[in-house]
């Protein structure tokens, strides 16, 4: 049987149907609105002034920085948890079946309420400094502090668990056989670690990175509860503009914005891990 | 730098299983041993723990006069090629081969040296900038082996190297793997379940079930005089016959054997190859032929006997055939051979 040009699209389609529809279209709906040329809010015909608002407006220029601040830094955090804890996770010590258990709460935990859990902790007057007071101790501010540490420690927290889970899952993919021909040729753990089961789960930890980053840069609900008053992210002026101001124009020109630089994110970081995959296991081939 | 080994009481558990239990076995410098036993016997576990992979529970492992049991593997400068190859598939196999020599801070001069050198060695030049999935099962077969003897180990240890490749290529393997293990005489241990693997290659084999030592000796000996039932069986096929010493005479279940010298005392088990077990058709037979197989080389009879059944073998194009039924004497070598270390029945 040949496959005729139409057979083929016919069979693509429900695939390629789905994206079209759930994901290319509202793509292509937020960029006429950001251009002017929306079926949301008013239509005034082709114009740049949304990008150009955006752009001349350091409050958003700010907003940009901020988001972008608040999904890298969290990421970050998360992978130095992450990483470590899976590499631990591989072995096997008494009380691994609780712990495995029990570090995964994080995972059904809706991010507005991890941020009040952070609220109540590590607020001024919150239960953690009530317990460090009598031992002499006080905590920096962490919510609504410059550095964002309440945000980050927030959505951090939620993403450890699922960066643990696909990292341990590449890292036990690895055959145990590589491991012990590597140390027979003469490679101690640390090498082991760093130059066969690294190289070999760093697939599993770019997808992990990816999805976390992705997941933070669209974060509301964590940094408006533990955000400082400015900066403010992306995601939130976008909620003001929209629903307060009602320009939808701006709005999705933010929008725009956010996924454009998540995207150049993804970029980069897949060219960084790919330079890192031939810096730490030679060349590819 | 070739080691000799000396392995003493060597014992390993797993929860209630008892893989390895008093292993005892001296390799001489430049000896090549092939470990032979059924799968599940412990073989595997009996190399981790020489490779240092698996600690044993129990026992000595010394190379050339030196403890190394407590060593962490990457001390023990032992070869290893696993069953599975294991060869890093993010590396060329170039990087592969030259693995072990960067962990030996060799410079970059020395290395490039040592791993064309290596790869010419095995036949593998022209694959350097491979990686491991571009490769057919023989040639990582032949990657991994590289990567074993670039380090130029002490003792090279080979865990069944051969037994995901297929008939033909596996005879050639074997040819080449013993070729190149004399000519860099290093002392190796080879564990294999194929009995005519372990003949082909050792100059000892040691026989092995379930986690003990059976037997050991050159493949001559181990097939010609075998001490137990289990090695008589699991090296090629033999007719076990229970029989009696009385009187200087050998006594078996269909009568005496006329001319046999008497071989230990009471009760004895006898072993013949089936290419030693003669037979004539003659209408005094106490057995007939109940089956007759046609192998190409060989003619199998199948002969049942006082309750026995028995294997005759003949090789040749003039080998007698006789029909299913036919009533046959046998005849049995003058140097008859019973198993020594098998309890009387
Ligand atoms: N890591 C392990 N955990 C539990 N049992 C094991 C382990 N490794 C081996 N065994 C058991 O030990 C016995 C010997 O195994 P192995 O040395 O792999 O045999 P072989 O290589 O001769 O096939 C088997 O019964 C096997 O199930
Ligand atoms: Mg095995």
């Amino acid at each position: 049987m040949t496959i005729t040009r139409t057979t083929l699209w016919l069979l693509l389609l429900p695939g390629v149907g789905y994206l079209v529809l759930f994901f290319g279209l509202p793509l292509v709906l937020a960029l006429l609105t950001s251009l002017g040329m929306g079926t949301i809010g008013t239509n005034e015909g082709f114009t740049l002034r949304h990008y150009a608002d955006l752009f001349s407006d350091s409050v958003y220029r700010d907003g940009i920085r901020y988001s972008l601040y608040i999904s890298v830094a969290p990421t970050l955090a998360s992978l130095a948890v992450a990483l470590p804890l899976a590499v631990v996770l591989q072995a096997t010590f008494p009380g691994k079946k609780l712990f495995l258990t029990l570090y995964k709460v994080p995972l059904v935990v809706p991010g507005i309420v991890a941020a009040f859990i952070v609220m109540i902790l590590f607020d001024r007057g919150g239960e953690m400094s009530r317990i460090l007071k009598p031992v002499g101790l006080s905590l920096p501010k962490l919510v609504r502090d410059d550095w964002s540490l309440g945000v980050i420690i927030a959505l951090a927290w939620k993403s450890i668990p699922f960066m643990t889970l696909i990292i341990g899952g590449a890292l036990a993919s690895i055959p145990a056989d590589l491991a012990a021909a590597a140390r027979s040729l003469g490679a101690n753990r640390r090498v082991v670690f760093w130059q066969i089961e690294l190289p070999m789960a760093l697939p599993g930890i770019t997808a992990a990175v990816l999805l976390v980053f992705v997941g933070s840069t669209g974060a509301f609900a964590v940094p408006s509860l533990l955000g400082p008053i400015y900066p403010k992210p992306l995601s939130v002026w976008m909620y003001e503009a929209a629903y307060q101001q009602n320009d939808w124009g701006l709005a999705t020109a933010m929008g725009i914005v956010m996924s454009a630089i998540a995207c150049a994110v993804l970029l980069i970081y897949y060219r960084l891990t790919h330079g890192l995959n031939r810096a730490i296991g030679g060349e590819t081939r | 730098m070739v080691a000799n080994v000396q392995i003493i009481g060597l014992r390993k558990t797993f929860g209630p299983t008892v893989a390895v239990d008093d292993f005892s076995l001296t390799v001489a410098e430049g000896e090549f041993v092939a470990l032979l036993g059924p799968s599940g016997c412990g073989k595997t576990t009996v190399m981790r723990m020489i490779a240092g992979i698996t600690d044993p529970d129990q026992g000595q492992i010394t190379l050339s006069g030196q403890r190394i049991d407590a060593l962490m593997p990457e001390r023990r400068h032992v070869g290893l090629v696993f069953q599975s190859y294991a060869l890093f598939p993010h590396m060329s196999v170039a990087r592969n081969v030259a693995f072990g020599l960067k962990m030996r801070r060799q410079t970059a001069g020395q290395i490039a040296v040592k791993v064309a050198e290596t790869l010419a060695l095995v036949d593998m030049s022209s694959y350097a900038d491979r990686l491991p999935r571009e490769l057919s099962g023989g040639q990582q077969q032949r990657v991994a082996l590289a990567r074993a003897i670039a380090i130029e180990p002490r003792l090279l240890l080979l865990d069944e190297p051969l037994s995901n490749l297929d008939a033909k290529l596996r005879e050639q393997l074997r040819d080449d793997l013993k070729a190149l293990q004399r000519r860099l005489g290093i002392t190796t241990i080879h564990v294999t379940h194929d009995q005519s693997e372990a003949m082909a290659l050792a100059d000892r084999v040691v026989v092995m079930n379930a986690g003990a030592i059976v037997e050991v000796g050159t493949p001559r000996d181990l097939y010609q005089t075998p001490k137990t039932r289990f090695t008589a069986q699991f090296l090629g096929h033999t007719n076990i016959i229970p029989a009696r010493v009385q009187f200087g005479r050998m006594i078996t279940p269909w009568g005496e054997l006329l001319g046999a010298a008497p071989l230990g005392a009471g009760a004895v088990q006898l072993s013949v190859r089936p290419e030693d077990l003669g037979l004539a058709a003659c209408d005094q037979g106490a057995g007939h032929v109940t089956e007759v197989t046609f192998l190409g080389a060989e003619v199998e009879h199948r002969i049942a006997i006082a309750g026995l059944m028995l294997r005759s073998r003949s090789s040749g194009r003039d080998a007698p055939v006789h029909p299913v039924g036919t009533k046959v004497v046998l005849s049995f070598p003058a140097d008859l051979h019973h198993l020594s270390q098998e309890p009387a029945l």
